[in-house]
């Protein structure tokens, strides 16, 4: 793992991807949701005014993935709120908490980044590797 | 992510058609047919698109072949472009990756009584009336709001609902494919949270690749049937392309979740996750069905409310009614759908599940899902451009029904990744370069029309002129772009 990088944006023809370093696995997590963000927004924008709790379960590592940032696209739609960070604080037996914190989405001060319609499951793994953890996965686009 | 240079076999069967033979891998239950001329082979083994297709023949029921637009390129499981059918007589599966996740993602084309002179020295101003009353971009909410209640009656009825409650006319539906409503939709399939994330996006243009165009007829290949569809040389259009925005990702990606298990259950073996099925004739099949509809219908009241306000705009802008502005939809069709049509299989009509995820329906003349008022020369295929370039109007013909269960292409399909289109763009205003060919473009979002450059879209033509000489659907008219809204 490189010095201090958290994420790495991947992006081939018509496809976005994440891929994700943590020394542990909700550091991990925390960053694979960062990497997300900054595709949603230009997170620096963004103040943390609002702080929501997630809860999310998968049955392997790589569904848990899936879902947690499936979540930050569903509150994101639903919700009128932006994020500018997400910190997972404890990952076991299958479920994961995390929180989103941000502000509601004001077009004067926050820029948009692309709309991410879904997290999908090809090529998407998760894995522990001699420094820590790494994770990839595939964003539609 | 599928980049990797592809190389299997591919046999050339004939100037617009490659086949993967079905002894490529086993499990393969038919070849898989690629159409393609020696222009776009070049392009064809950059990613693993091929096996795509060749994954697709592996899935249970299919017929005649696993099929591949000369728009192909690499999706999740299903390549874009892809169009599988298969008999739910002989254990006939669908699959939520052979829809996608824009489910009835699609195009609509509306014409005007305007001409080009008429629109060319306001097309700022309407640009930008159109950009300013027309949600679009990421999360950016309708304007109108529905219940929870009238969201079930939009995915149960679709279009036909919106058009009741005045978003509309009567005639539309007549116009848009299956009339804007499939039967079996069943909200009751339809998870809380899809609801939710569709309740307020009726009526949005949504991100991406979708906008709404403003164009105007630059070439006439069949005068007849352009004559048919009401449209000439120098006639303004209006194109909007859009699907079932958050509703229809959410629905997809439900079902990919809830079927992981379903192929194990049947006995069936799949090559890629991303594949999973289920036997249009099991319960878990009929559920992913009936919901996917509700997906189908959400879009297509959607493009049903983004024309009606558009029409408001061109009344308010034009100081004149839609009728007197001759604002008539032509047609609008579904490119990521599936559907339980009825096909001739060796000698023997059957009903069968026809997925088509990125390909547009094509049916011939005489067809009785044609129009009646095209009943005479076929259904219109519209085919989507670039905003520099041109898009494109077809009309499905009969070797669509003998070759591809009535389909055709749907699209260009990206040249340059997001990244290479905006470093391509540094230093340069895509902007003011449409601007100069006389296109007047306006986006939101951060990297605004960096992204959607022509230059990152491969040419159109290309893909069109394959379908035209395959027999698949004829060229009609051309139609390049004055204005462009983008989310």
């Amino acid at each position: 793992m490189q010095q201090g990088a958290r994420f790495e944006i991947l992006e081939h023809t018509a496809d976005v991807g994440i891929r994700a370093y943590g020394r542990s696995l909700p550091e991990l997590y925390s960053n694979a949701a960062r990497a997300l963000l900054d595709i949603m927004v230009r997170t620096r924008d963004v103040r943390p005014a609002v702080s929501l709790d997630v809860h999310v379960a998968g049955r392997d590592r790589v569904e848990l993935l899936v879902a947690w940032l499936h979540e930050i696209i569903f509150r994101f739609e639903t919700t009128g709120l932006v994020f500018g960070d997400a910190e997972v604080r404890r990952i076991e037996d299958g479920s994961l908490d995390g929180v989103l914190r941000g502000e509601p989405f004001d077009s004067r001060r926050h820029v948009l980044g692309r709309e991410v319609k879904a997290v999908t499951y090809h090529g998407a793994r998760v894995d522990e590797t001699r420094d820590g953890w790494i994770a990839e996965v595939i964003l539609d686009i | 992510m599928g980049e990797q240079q592809w190389n299997g076999p591919l046999e050339r069967l004939d100037e617009c058609r490659l086949r993967i033979p079905r002894e490529y891998k086993p499990g393969m239950k038919v070849d898989g047919i690629i159409y393609a001329d020696d222009n776009l082979l070049a392009d064809l083994r950059k990613d693993q698109a091929p096996e795509q297709v060749a994954n697709v023949a592996f899935l249970p029921g299919i017929q005649v072949a696993s099929l591949a637009m000369p728009d192909i390129h690499w999706g999740y499981g299903f390549p874009i472009g892809g169009v599988a059918a298969t008999d739910p007589e002989e254990g006939g599966v669908v699959s939520p990756g052979g829809v996608g996740y824009d489910i009835n993602c699609g195009v609509r084309l509306i014409r005007t009584n305007l001409e080009l002179d008429d629109v060319r020295p306001r097309i700022q101003e309407l640009v930008g009336a159109l950009f300013r009353d027309i949600p679009c971009g990421v999360g950016r909410e309708g304007s109108i709001r529905f219940t929870p209640q009238e969201e079930k009656h939009i995915l149960e009825q679709g279009a036909a609902w919106v058009v009741r409650r005045g978003y509309g006319r009567p005639e539309d539906l007549e116009r848009t494919e299956s009339g804007g409503c499939l039967e079996g939709a069943d909200a009751g399939a339809v998870s809380d949270r899809a609801m939710e994330r569709g309740r307020g996006q009726v009526g949005t243009l949504g991100s991406g690749n979708h906008f709404l165009e403003v164009q105007v007829v630059d070439e006439i290949y069949d005068p007849t049937v352009a004559e048919v569809f009401g449209l000439h040389r120098g006639q303004v259009t209006v194109m909007i392309h859009s699907g079932s925005r958050g509703l229809g990702y959410e629905i997809c990606d439900n079902y990919i979740q809830k079927l992981q298990d379903v192929p194990r259950k049947y006995g069936i073996e799949l090559p890629d996750r991303q594949l999973v099925c289920a036997p249009v004739r099991s319960p878990e099949g009929a559920r992913y069905l009936a919901a996917m509809r509700c997906a189908a219908n959400y879009a297509w009241a959607n493009r049903q409310v983004l024309m009606h306000l558009m029409r408001g705009i061109f009344e308010h802008f034009f100081k004149m009614s839609a009728e007197r502005l001759g604002l008539e939809l032509v047609y609008d069709v579904a490119h990521n759908i599936a559907k339980l049509e009825r096909h001739v299989v060796n000698g023997r009509e059957r009903e069968l599940c026809v997925h088509r995820k990125g390909a547009t329906r094509a049916f011939p003349a005489g067809h009785p899902e044609v129009p009646e008022a095209y009943r005479s020369v076929g259904q219109p295929v519209l085919i989507p451009g670039d905003m520099g370039r041109y898009s494109f109007l077809l009309v499905g013909q009969p070797r669509a029904m003998e070759l591809t269960f009535g389909s055709a292409c749907h699209g260009a399909g990206r040249l340059l990744s997001r990244t290479a289109a905006i470093k391509a763009a540094r230093g340069r205003s895509i902007k003011k370069e449409l601007q100069s060919q006389g296109i007047y473009a306006l986006a939101r979002g951060r990297h605004g029309l960096d992204e959607e450059q022509p230059a990152a879209y491969k040419d159109v033509s290309n893909v069109v002129e394959v379908v035209h000489r395959a027999g698949l659907a004829r060229k009609v008219c051309r139609m390049r772009p004055l204005g462009v809204i983008k989310g």
